[in-house]
């Protein structure tokens, strides 16, 4: 045998030894935090949950309402209304427990009574104010859905009113997101606030044992004001980014439940894995150049409808999404409002029609420009294919990740491939069709929308609001201002044996207040 | 010694103030704004301006990096884009893994490529260093990523012996710590034991060949002495400075491979900065690579000259 100590010496080996242990133990030493012990449950005990969504901030006010919200923010805090996963225009109560619209312009909350923050103070009027003038002040990213209201004013201790430049259908549902969540006016000024939440959630979070980036722990607050998460199980969030990693620590016993793709689902639901699913997206084409500025064809409606038909789009969902996709003609899903069940199947696949369309605007052949990122290649592949088949040369050009929004708001693109999820059109309008939208950077105006939008906005009569989204999409659709193929689903696989509840929600993960253990932990059970 | 340590030193001040300048010229040169993750997809045109000014973005860069480089010289890395989490928390945060799974490849590494290498050299043509030969070739061919996916299949999937994901610090438990390492460091090692069979046997051979080795066996001295006193010693040369490349090369295969074990390392720290445009993150990560590579090219200095008294400085 070769020995280290004859190539280098004994003095040498001595060295690089105990250098080599004094800097691996130096570089183990983790951030130490001066926070109170929380007790530990088992693994057998607790939710372990894969995400691919890592922890940004814990401060809600300047929080996006999407998996951040969700995954971590419901956790600890809780809104003054709650969103209700299975409608758009529909709040749920929170901490306020009804409300009622005196006039058009304000709204009165009755807020919940005995409600205390982990840190001990108690929720009132006063708090919620309190909150709502920081989120106004702060300006988060979300402060755009809760624009309608100006003031806060306490009516009594427990009754708070909302003043609104303008009636606001989507205020309530709006502040069930992060801007809505309730922070212990004490931690305020909490430096470490973003990192250290205090609310008034089911469950309180363990910094100490907590590492940003890999796993974070949460314990249920026994001091929650619901008696219905009197068996609510400790839950560790394991921040997972690879797909196939989340899949791994699954069937390897790390975790008990993950978001993945479709990929991943099929070989998780064949290990014994239930899956949950919820139509949350869709995959299509975002027509920026709709006047043909910058692609002449393109300002042919008739071309653009050519798109649709060209496309097999069941095959798509069945090669591409393994069947977890639905093909569909329309972005809003069925239950929601806008959604038109005779827009469903507007377009077929059909390419005898695509190419009589062409043929109808004289176009023997065109190409454009598509910018993809590398995850959408093979849908954007698949969807080349069918394309050039009627003489359409659509050209992939991969971009950056995190790029795509930028290039929407350019002019350098006639059609973008950013993913929405399916939001209430009240802020897509506004983003996506208007014509001082972002994503319609060439400026391309159709005064039927934004007289359809402009009355629905400030409605808050519910059948006007479905009649006129409803027309709004027949013309999306029907002129091809968005291209729809397929409505896709956010999956969700767990194991059925250890948990229950286990339903997706709007964004991506699963709705974590929901789920519990099939056998109860020794300590709960016992309460 | 000293004097070597104090120029390699001073060295590093220019060499992080170009490498500081030049990731940050980079990451402002990569497509995508911070302002579309931070607002998302419905942000007005106000939010996008009011958020760039809080940000400083639409400052010019050598602004931009004149203030980053005018806190980092009084040691303050800043914060994370995102929230308050110090630069230098979130790099000790996953420095460990990313240390780990380095000195875990190079470990398997040298167990395996040195011996191999050794042998080989000393049984030139023999049917031993034909397969030596062959699974060095075999193993440099080998993407690292893919033997860690195909190394979890039955050891973490089918027969449950080491964990798929995760990281356990050695201070917590150093069973646990090996055991979470142990996949990943042997995916890593395989190339480095490759590289390092390959260059041993070479310089073996090189070393077997010289004249003082002929000296050494005419004088009458055991083989053994011959081959481990004079002939090893030599041939270290060599292998260490392909230990030393092959570190910075596993530091940076150790980012792929992070990503298979789903474990919170510099990889994933880097890629998920990179992502969303965290520019103090990114910094940090650069940073501290950068003085990693040259710590392990000042220990490779150091075992140079451990070997070889003529290459200590004077």
């Amino acid at each position: 045998m070769i020995s280290l100590d004859l190539l280098l010496g004994r003095r040498a080996v001595r060295t690089f030894a105990v250098c080599g242990v004094l800097s691996l133990a130096a570089c183990s030493q983790r951030e130490t935090v001066d926070a109170p012990a929380l007790p530990v449950a088992d693994a057998g005990q607790t939710v372990r949950f894969g995400t691919p969504s890592p922890m940004v901030t814990f401060d809600p006010h300047v929080a996006d309402t999407g998996p951040q919200f969700s995954t971590y923010l419901t956790l600890v805090y809780d809104g003054l209304t709650s969103i209700n996963p299975d409608s758009l225009s529909e709040a749920l109560p929170g901490l306020a427990t009804s409300w009622t619209w005196p006039d058009e312009h304000t709204i009165d909350l009755t807020l919940r009574r005995g409600v205390r923050f982990i840190d001990g103070e108690r929720f009132d009027a006063h708090v919620a104010k309190a909150n709502l003038d920081r989120l106004m002040e702060l300006k988060g990213p979300r402060i755009n859905t809760v624009a309608s209201m100006y003031a806060a004013e306490v009516l009594d201790p427990f009754t708070l009113r909302l003043h609104l430049h303008f009636p606001d259908p989507r205020l309530l549902p709006n502040l069930g997101g992060s801007p809505g969540l309730m922070v212990s006016p004490a931690a305020f000024d909490n430096e470490d606030l973003d990192l250290n939440p205090v609310g008034t959630g089911p469950w309180r979070y363990d910094r100490a044992r907590s590492v940003l980036g890999e796993v974070l722990h949460f314990v249920p607050n026994p001091d929650y004001f619901d008696p219905a998460f009197r068996d609510a199980p400790a839950v560790d969030v394991h921040e997972l980014t690879n797909n196939r990693a989340r899949l791994n620590a699954l069937i390897s016993g790390q975790i008990d439940i993950a978001v993945v793709g479709p990929t991943e689902a099929a070989p998780a639901r064949d290990q014994g894995f239930a899956v949950s699913q919820r139509a949350n997206r869709w995959f299509g084409l975002t027509i920026l150049d709709r006047s043909g500025d910058l692609v002449p064809e393109m300002g042919d409606p008739r071309v653009r409808q050519a798109l649709g038909f060209a496309v097999d789009r069941q095959a798509i969902a069945d090669a591409v999404y393994f069947g977890y996709a639905r093909p569909t003609s329309q972005p809003m899903r069925p239950g929601h409002i806008g959604h038109d069940p005779e827009l469903e199947g507007f377009f077929s696949y059909d390419p005898g029609r695509a190419r009589a369309l062409l043929d109808e605007a004289g176009i023997d052949t065109f190409a454009f420009t598509v910018p993809v990122t590398a995850s959408s290649i093979p849908q954007y592949e698949a969807v080349q294919a069918y394309l050039r088949r009627v003489g359409i040369d659509m050209r992939i050009e991969v971009i950056e990740n995190g790029s795509i929004a930028a290039l929407a708001r350019s002019r350098d693109y006639p059609v973008n491939t950013i993913g929405y999820p399916n939001f209430d059109p009240d802020s897509r309008h506004p983003a996506i069709w208007s014509v001082t939208a972002g994503f319609n950077p060439f400026g391309y105006e159709d005064e039927r929308l934004e007289r359809l939008a402009a009355e629905a906005i400030e409605s808050l009569d519910a059948d006007l609001r479905h009649r006129n989204y409803r027309e709004y999409f027949n013309i999306v659709v029907k002129d091809v201002l968005t291209l729809v193929y397929l409505q896709i689903d956010d999956l969700v696989v767990y194991d059925a044996n250890k948990l229950t509840g286990v339903r997706v929600g709007r964004f991506i993960d699963p709705l974590m207040r929901d789920i519990r253990l099939r056998s109860l932990p020794v300590a709960a059970a016992a309460r | 010694m000293l004097k070597l340590l104090a120029a390699r030193i001073v060295g590093l001040v220019p060499l992080l103030l170009i490498v500081s300048f030049l990731t940050f010229l980079m990451l402002h040169l990569v497509p995508g704004d911070i302002r579309d993750i931070v607002l998302g997809v419905d942000a007005t045109p106000e939010q996008y301006e009011e958020l760039g000014d809080k940000l400083g973005l639409d400052d010019p860069f050598v602004i931009q990096y004149g203030r980053w480089l005018f806190k980092a010289v009084q040691g303050d890395l800043g914060t994370s884009a995102y929230n308050s989490q110090t630069v230098v928390d979130a790099v000790l945060d996953t420095l460990p893994v990313t240390l780990s799974l380095t000195f875990g490849g190079m470990l398997v590494g040298v167990l395996i490529g040195v011996p191999a290498g050794v042998w080989a050299g000393l049984h030139r043509g023999s049917l031993v260093d034909r397969a030596a030969v062959l699974g060095a070739t075999v193993g440099q061919a080998l993407p690292n990523f893919w033997i860690a996916i195909i190394l979890v299949i039955p050891f973490a999937l089918w027969w449950q012996l080491l964990p798929a994901t995760g990281f356990t610090p050695p201070t917590e438990s150093v069973v646990e710590w090996l055991r979470s390492v142990a996949l990943a460091s042997v995916a890593l090692g395989t190339s480095a034991s490759a590289a390092l069979a390959r260059q041993t046997r070479g310089a073996v051979i090189d070393v077997l060949a010289t004249d003082y080795i002929r000296t050494a066996r005419a004088k009458g001295l055991p083989e053994r002495t011959v081959t481990f006193r004079h002939a090893l010693k030599n041939a270290a040369v060599p292998i260490f400075t392909t230990i030393g490349f092959q570190v910075n090369g596993l530091l940076g295969g150790a980012l792929i491979v992070e990503q298979v074990f789903g474990l919170n390392g510099f990889g994933s720290l880097a890629i998920e900065a990179v992502r969303t445009q965290n520019i103090p993150i990114m910094q940090g990560v650069v940073m501290m690579g950068t003085l990693v590579i040259v710590a392990v090219n000042i220990a490779v200095d150091v075992a140079y000259s451990y070997v070889n008294p003529r290459m200590r400085p004077a």
